[in-house]
C-alpha cells in the first residue's frame, strides 16, 4: 500500500469517524485510540468464540508469535472468522461515531 | 758598469738607446722601477715635459766645473721607459728570477755610488740617487735572497713534484687557464691550494673512517654488554627461581603441618565430642547468665568503604612485596597481575567514590546549617527552596558516585512500573485492594521518573564550564533545565509510553463529575494539553541529556529524539491553536474512548484466560508510537483484510510483556517502534 493510499483511507476514517474538523494531531490520537478499542473488542470476540478443546494449542501458537499459524488457526477454528472480524471492528468503529459529542 | 756612463750623459740623444739596451740586458728590480715611477710622476706634477727638457743647472762635484750653465734636456730615464716595456717586445726574453734581480739592482746601486762627480749628475738625479741610497738600507740582503731562493727552488720543486702526480695532472689538464681564474696566483698556488684541499678531504675521509670504525666498536661492545647482561640477568632469575622454589617448598611444608595439626586437633575434639554424656548436669555455679548481646553497632556506609580501602590498599602492598620476577615473569604471572589490577581498579574506583562522597556530605552539611539561616530571612521560601533543590542535587550525585548504573537501573525500575501501572482494567476490575496497589505503583512510578529526571539532570560528560551558584555559594555542573511542566502527576510521561490516549481511567474519572459535556470536554482537553507539554518537555530533557554526552552521545537517539521533539512541538502547537470548542471536543472523544473501552472490557475479568490477554494485547498495542497505531487503525478499520490483522493482534499479545522488556532493555522505543514498523506491520498493509 502505497502513502496516498493510505492518506486516502484515513480521509475517509477521518470522516466516518466525524472528527473532520479537529486537528490532525488530535485525529490521530482518536484513530489510535478507536483502533485500540477495535483490537480489544476483537480479541475479546476470538477469545470467546475458540472451542475450549482448543484453547491450548491457540496459547502455544499465540506465544510462537507467528502470524500466519496463528491467522490459519483462527480460520480453522472459527467458522467465519473473516466475517466475524469485519463485524466487530465495524461495531467500534459506528458505535465510537455515534456517541454524542459535546459542542 | 763603464758601459752605463752614457746613460748619465742625458744631453747626447744616442745614448738613450743604447740605455735602452742596457735596461733590456739588465732588468731593473721592482723597486728600482717604483723610484722610476716616482720620479716621473714628480716631474709630471711639476709641469715638466719630457718632450721639452727643462734647462737644469749642472753643479760639478769633485770634478771640472763647467761655468756655462748647460741648456742640455733633462734626463730621460731609462729606467722609466723600460718599465714601459711592452710583454710583446719581451717575447723571447726569458723572465729574470727574483735573485737575479736583486743582483742586477744592487750592482748599479753599487756603481752609482762609485761613478765619479763629474760624470754625473743633475739635482734630480741626486735626488734619485739619494732615494736609491735610502731604498737600499731596507732592501734584502743576499742572505735573505738567498732563503728566498731556498725557498723558491723548494716550491718549484713541489710544483714539479705536484704536476706528477696524478691528482696534479689532472688538475693541470683540466684548468690550463688557472692563472686566469685564479687572478693571477698561476697554477703553483692553485694546484698548493687544490693539495691542500686533497689533503683536507683525505684528513676528512680518514676522520670518517675512523668515526665508522669507532662507532663499529662501539655497537659490537654494546652487543656484548647486553650478551653479558642477558646472561646475567639470566642467571639472576635462576637464583630467584631457586629461591622462589624453595619458599614454595617451605610454605608447602608449612601448610601441610598445619593441616596436619588441625587434623589432629580436629580429631581429638570429635573424640573428645564423642566422648561427653549427652545429659551434663549442671551445677547452679556453672550457670553463667549471658547478657544480651547489644546489638553491635553497624558499621556507616562510609565506615564499611574506608575499611574496604584499607584492606584493598594492604592487599596490594602484599602483592608489590613480591619480587618482579614472580609478578611478570612466575607460572602464576597472569592471575597475579589480574588480581594486581583488580585490586588497582577497585582502590582507584572507591577511593575517588570516597572523595566525592565526603566533599558531597561537607556541602550538604553546610546547607543544612543555611536552610535555618534562610528561614530568618527574607523570602524564606524561595531561599529555602533553593537550597532544598541543590539538596536533591546532591543526592543523585551520591547516588551516582555510589553507583554509577544508577541511572540504566533506574530506567530498568520504571519500566517494570509502567508495564504494571498499565493495568487500566484493574482499575474497574480488579477490586480495592487491586485498585490501592496499582495506585501505590503509580506513585512510585512518579517517584521514580523524577529522580531519573534529576539523575539524567546530573550525568553528562561534555558540560560547560561549571557555574557558580548564586544562592548557595557552592559550584555546581550547569544542566538544561526542562521546561515548565503539567502540574498533574497521574500521567507522568517520560517515554512516550504514556501518551494522553493512554491515561488512566482515574484521570479521566475526575472529569466525570462535570455533568455538561462542553465544560468536561474543556476539562480533558485542558489536561490533554499539559500532557503533551510535558510530553514535550521530557523529550527536550532527554535530548538535552544525551547531547551532553559529548563525544559518547548516540547520534541515532539524537537524531530520533529530535524527530520526537519536533512531533511534540507540533502537537502542543496544534492544541494550542485549537479554539476552545475544538479542544472541548476532542476532550469529550477522549472520553468517549474510555466509556467504549469499559464496554467491551466489561465482563472479560469472569472468563478464564481472557482477562490477561486482552491485558497483554492492550500492553502490546499501548508500546506502539502512534504512527505505528494510526498505520495500523487505518488498516484495520477501513481496507485490508481485518482478519489477518487480528490474528497479528492475537500474537502481538502474547508477546506484549517480551516487547516491552525487548523496549527497555536492548534498544530505545523509537527503535522497536521503527522495527517492528518496517518488518511486521508492513508484512500487513
Amino acid at each position: 500500500m502505497t502513502p496516498e493510499q493510505l492518506q486516502q483511507l484515513r480521509a475517509r476514517l477521518v470522516k466516518d469517524l466525524d472528527i473532520k474538523d479537529l486537528p490532525e494531531s488530535a485525529q490521530d490520537l482518536i484513530i489510535g485510540q478507536v483502533t485500540s478499542n477495535v483490537l480489544l473488542a476483537i480479541t475479546r470476540a476470538t477469545e470467546s468464540r475458540i472451542p475450549p478443546a482448543l484453547k491450548d494449542e491457540y496459547a502455544r501458537v499465540q506465544e510462537s508469535g507467528d502470524v500466519a499459524a496463528t491467522q490459519a488457526f483462527l480460520e480453522h477454528a472459527i467458522p467465519g472468522y473473516d466475517k466475524l472480524v469485519t463485524n466487530v471492528s465495524e461495531g467500534v468503529l459506528l458505535e465510537y461515531a455515534k456517541q454524542p459529542v459535546a459542542a | 758598469m763603464g758601459a752605463e756612463a752614457p746613460l748619465l750623459e742625458e744631453e747626447a740623444a744616442p745614448e738613450v738607446s743604447e740605455a735602452k739596451t742596457l735596461q733590456q740586458e739588465a732588468p731593473k728590480p721592482a723597486w728600482w722601477n717604483r723610484l722610476a715611477n716616482e720620479v716621473k710622476a714628480e716631474r709630471a706634477a711639476a709641469g715638466q715635459q719630457t718632450a721639452q727638457p727643462e734647462k737644469v743647472k749642472l753643479q760639478v762635484i769633485n770634478g771640472p766645473t763647467n761655468p756655462e750653465p748647460s741648456d742640455v734636456p733633462a734626463p730621460q730615464l731609462s729606467v722609466v721607459r723600460g718599465s714601459e716595456v711592452k710583454p710583446s717586445e719581451q717575447a723571447g726574453v726569458p723572465k729574470p728570477d727574483l735573485v737575479s734581480s736583486f743582483i742586477a739592482a744592487d750592482k748599479a746601486s753599487a756603481d752609482l755610488e762609485t761613478a765619479p762627480a763629474a760624470s754625473v749628475q743633475t739635482p734630480n738625479n741626486l735626488s734619485v740617487l739619494s732615494r736609491m741610497q735610502r731604498e737600499s738600507a731596507t732592501r734584502p740582503t743576499e742572505q735573505q735572497v738567498a732563503k728566498q731562493l731556498a725557498q723558491q727552488q723548494t716550491e718549484q720543486a713541489a710544483v714539479a713534484k705536484a704536476a706528477e702526480a696524478p691528482v696534479g695532472e689532472a688538475f693541470i689538464r683540466k684548468r690550463p687557464d688557472d692563472v686566469a681564474q685564479t687572478g693571477g696566483e698561476g697554477r703553483f698556488f692553485t694546484t698548493l691550494r687544490q693539495k691542500e684541499e686533497d689533503a683536507a678531504n683525505a684528513s676528512k675521509q680518514n676522520q670518517a673512517q675512523s668515526a665508522l670504525k669507532n662507532a663499529g666498536i662501539i655497537e659490537t661492545t654494546q652487543k656484548n654488554l647486553a650478551q653479558q647482561n642477558a646472561a646475567n640477568e639470566k642467571k639472576l632469575d635462576d637464583i630467584q627461581t631457586n629461591q622462589k622454589l624453595e619458599q614454595i617448598k617451605k610454605d608447602q611444608a608449612r601448610y601441610s603441618a598445619e593441616a596436619a595439626t588441625k587434623a589432629a586437633a580436629g580429631a581429638a575434639a570429635a573424640e573428645a565430642a564423642d566422648n561427653v554424656p549427652d545429659i551434663v548436669p549442671m551445677t547452679e555455679t556453672e550457670v553463667v547468665l549471658t547478657q544480651p548481646k547489644s546489638p553491635e553497632k553497624q558499621p556507616t556506609e562510609e565506615e564499611q568503604r574506608v575499611a574496604e580501602i584499607g584492606k584493598l590498599k594492604s592487599e596490594l602492598g602484599e602483592m608489590l612485596q613480591l619480587p618482579l620476577q614472580e609478578i611478570f615473569l612466575g607460572p602464576d604471572a597472569a592471575a597475579l597481575q589480574t588480581k594486581l589490577n583488580e585490586a588497582r581498579g577497585k582502590l582507584a574506583k572507591l577511593e575517588k567514590q570516597q572523595t566525592t562522597l565526603k566533599k558531597l556530605g561537607e556541602e550538604e552539611s553546610t546547607l543544612q546549617q543555611k536552610i535555618a539561616e534562610a528561614m530568618q530571612g527574607p523570602d524564606s521560601a524561595i531561599a529555602v527552596g533553593k537550597i532544598l533543590d541543590r539538596m536533591k542535587e546532591i543526592e543523585a550525585d551520591k547516588e551516582l558516585a555510589r553507583d554509577p548504573e544508577a541511572v540504566e537501573k533506574t530506567r530498568v525500575k520504571i519500566a517494570g512500573l509502567k508495564i504494571e501501572s498499565a493495568d487500566r482494567w484493574d482499575d474497574w476490575f480488579g477490586g480495592e485492594d487491586r485498585k490501592k496497589y496499582l495506585e501505590k505503583r503509580r506513585a512510585d512510578l512518579a517517584a521514580e521518573e523524577q529522580k531519573l529526571d534529576l539523575l539524567l539532570s546530573r550525568t553528562g560528560e561534555a558540560r560547560p564550564a561549571a557555574r557558580q551558584s548564586a544562592e548557595t555559594g557552592t559550584e555546581s555542573l550547569p544542566r538544561r533545565q526542562p521546561r515548565a511542566r503539567g502540574t498533574d502527576t497521574n500521567s507522568v510521561d517520560t517515554t512516550s509510553q504514556f501518551r494522553p490516549e493512554q491515561m488512566t481511567l482515574s484521570s479521566y474519572d475526575r472529569f466525570d463529575s462535570l455533568a455538561d459535556p462542553l465544560e468536561r470536554g474543556t476539562a480533558v482537553g485542558e489536561q490533554l494539553m499539559r500532557d503533551e507539554m510535558k510530553h514535550l518537555s521530557n523529550v527536550e530533557a532527554k535530548l538535552a541529556a544525551e547531547l551532553d554526552k559529548g563525544y559518547d552521545a548516540d547520534q541515532n537517539m539524537i537524531e530520533e529524539l529530535r524527530a520526537e521533539r519536533r512531533e511534540a512541538e507540533q502537537q502542543v502547537d496544534k492544541l494550542r491553536r485549537m479554539s476552545p470548542a475544538e479542544r472541548a471536543k476532542l476532550g469529550e472523544r477522549l472520553i468517549r474512548h474510555k466509556q467504549q473501552e469499559r464496554a467491551i472490557l466489561l465482563g472479560t475479568d469472569k472468563e478464564p484466560g481472557l482477562w490477561g490477554k486482552m491485558k497483554n494485547m492492550a500492553s502490546w498495542y499501548g508500546n506502539l508510537s502512534l504512527p505505528a497505531k494510526v498505520g495500523l487503525g487505518v488498516g484495520l478499520l477501513v481496507a485490508l483484510p481485518a482478519l489477518k490483522i487480528a490474528a497479528f493482534a492475537g500474537a502481538g499479545a502474547a508477546a506484549a510483556t517480551a516487547y516491552g522488556k525487548h523496549v527497555y532493555n536492548t534498544q530505545t522505543k523509537a527503535e522497536a517502534d521503527k522495527e517492528w514498523y518496517e518488518k511486521d506491520l508492513r508484512k500487513i498493509i
